[in-house]
């Protein structure tokens, strides 16, 4: 009796499973179309400001900050001699391994001001999830203006950052002390810093579009 | 009578037309979007130059050893006068000047002056100076208006904060000095100017 139960059920599960792909066979034999459905995930790449610092002797209070996207803003009254060091912690949290470069500078000068300014760029990392809020000698946390730049060789642009990775940007902006009277005594002046990011293209398989 | 999108509804090239429209719609969409999401990071500094405004709120005479004073003020002035001086005459004057919030931040310093009968004008001077050409010996300290602190060297002021400037007059001539200058009359002027700090010698970088 058991072993006619055992015969039963493994004609059972054979016979479909003989039939289903013969059935396949047969049907993509017959007919002209074969279909193929792939679901694909396109990656990205996402870089975020994880934080920020403006750190200047002439009191940071007085130095207007806020973050709108992937935009700092600054907003202050300078003179001779002022400078700020700003600092961003560049966060790639996309699934994308994403090229730094060196910054540019666009300025909109309408009283030709930007000849008294200098700038200079400092990168550090890339770090590995908080490791620089740790890293010895310190790059971020507990650092004055008095101690910046940090005593750490910085990392020459482009730095390429893997997923989950942070570098540390500090630029040091200075008016320099050149005399008011010898630019002139009202200005204004905007300074768009603009850190370039470059996606690095990863060929996941050999598939071709259209088939040939 | 059919209409024409029915009409064409079955034709291949309108299949084949939505079939490439549509994700090439779909794709540049998606471009976008990656380009927005992540191909730069900017910083914008909005930078004007800085103005400074500073007023006298208070003055008063700490300590005075003469007959008779006239002290007037105002937020930009303090006037004093004296027409009978003496040797040892002394008086002391405590001034509260204070950074307007409209302001920023500043360092004081202060010039002092007198003026000068033949050129109808005032000369910069110096202590030094003053005690040589009037025997007048002036002395002058900045106090923070809040703690009372000592404030050593130009005193750096935010916004909204205020200083003691405390000045102190001394007639030093002897008698015989005194008896040449009878009739003298001078006149001297201190002027607190508000300007930008002094670069740090701290600064990093660069």
């Amino acid at each position: 009796m058991k072993q006619m139960m055992g015969k039963r059920l493994f004609v059972l599960l054979i016979i479909p499973m003989l039939l289903i792909p013969m059935a396949a066979l047969g049907f993509a034999h017959f007919s002209d179309e074969a279909v193929k459905k792939y679901k694909l995930h396109i990656k990205y790449p996402d870089i975020e400001i994880g934080s920020y610092k403006v750190l200047s002797k002439y009191d940071d209070c007085l130095i207007k900050k806020w973050l709108d996207g992937n935009t700092l803003n600054i907003q202050t009254k300078v003179f001779p001699g002022w400078f700020a060091w700003v600092g961003l912690i560049l966060h790639n949290s996309g699934d994308q391994p994403v090229e730094v470069g060196p910054p540019s500078y666009n300025v909109y000068d309408p009283n030709n001001v930007w000849q008294y300014f200098t700038h200079k760029e400092y990168f550090y990392g890339p770090y590995d999830r908080g490791e620089f809020a740790t890293a010895d000698p310190l790059v971020w946390d507990g650092l004055k203006w008095w101690q910046l730049p940090p005593t750490v060789t910085p990392t020459p642009p482009p730095i390429m950052l893997e997923h989950c990775h942070k570098i540390v940007l500090w630029i040091k902006l200075k008016f320099t002390s050149t005399p008011l009277s010898r630019c002139c005594c009202k200005f204004t002046i905007r300074i768009s810093i603009n850190v370039p990011l470059t996606q690095e293209l990863t060929e996941i398989s050999s598939y071709t579009w259209p088939p040939t | 009578m059919k209409r024409p999108y029915r009409r064409h509804k079955d034709n291949v090239s309108v299949k084949v037309v939505v079939a490439l429209i549509v994700p090439m719609l779909l794709i540049s969409i998606g471009g976008f979007g990656y380009a927005q999401l992540g191909d730069s990071i900017n910083t914008i500094a909005d930078l004007e130059n800085a103005e400074y405004n500073i007023e006298i709120t208070d003055c008063k005479v700490v300590a005075y050893n003469g007959f008779c004073y006239q002290l007037f003020w105002d937020q930009r002035e303090v006037s004093f006068n004296d027409s009978g001086i003496f040797p040892e005459w002394n008086i002391v004057l405590n001034t509260t000047i204070h950074n307007r919030n409209d302001s920023w931040v500043c360092k004081l310093t202060y010039t002092i002056s007198y003026w000068n009968e033949t050129l109808s004008d005032w000369v910069v001077t110096n202590p030094e100076e003053l005690k040589n050409l009037f025997r007048l010996e002036y002395k002058s300290e900045f106090y923070n208006a809040t703690s009372g602190e000592l404030i050593v060297g130009d005193p750096e002021l935010l916004p909204c904060q205020s200083v003691f400037k405390i000045e102190q007059l001394t007639f030093i001539a002897s008698e015989p000095e005194f008896e040449q200058m009878l009739d003298e009359t001078f006149h001297i002027k201190i002027e607190v100017v508000a300007t930008y700090p002094d670069p740090d010698p701290l600064e990093g970088g660069e």
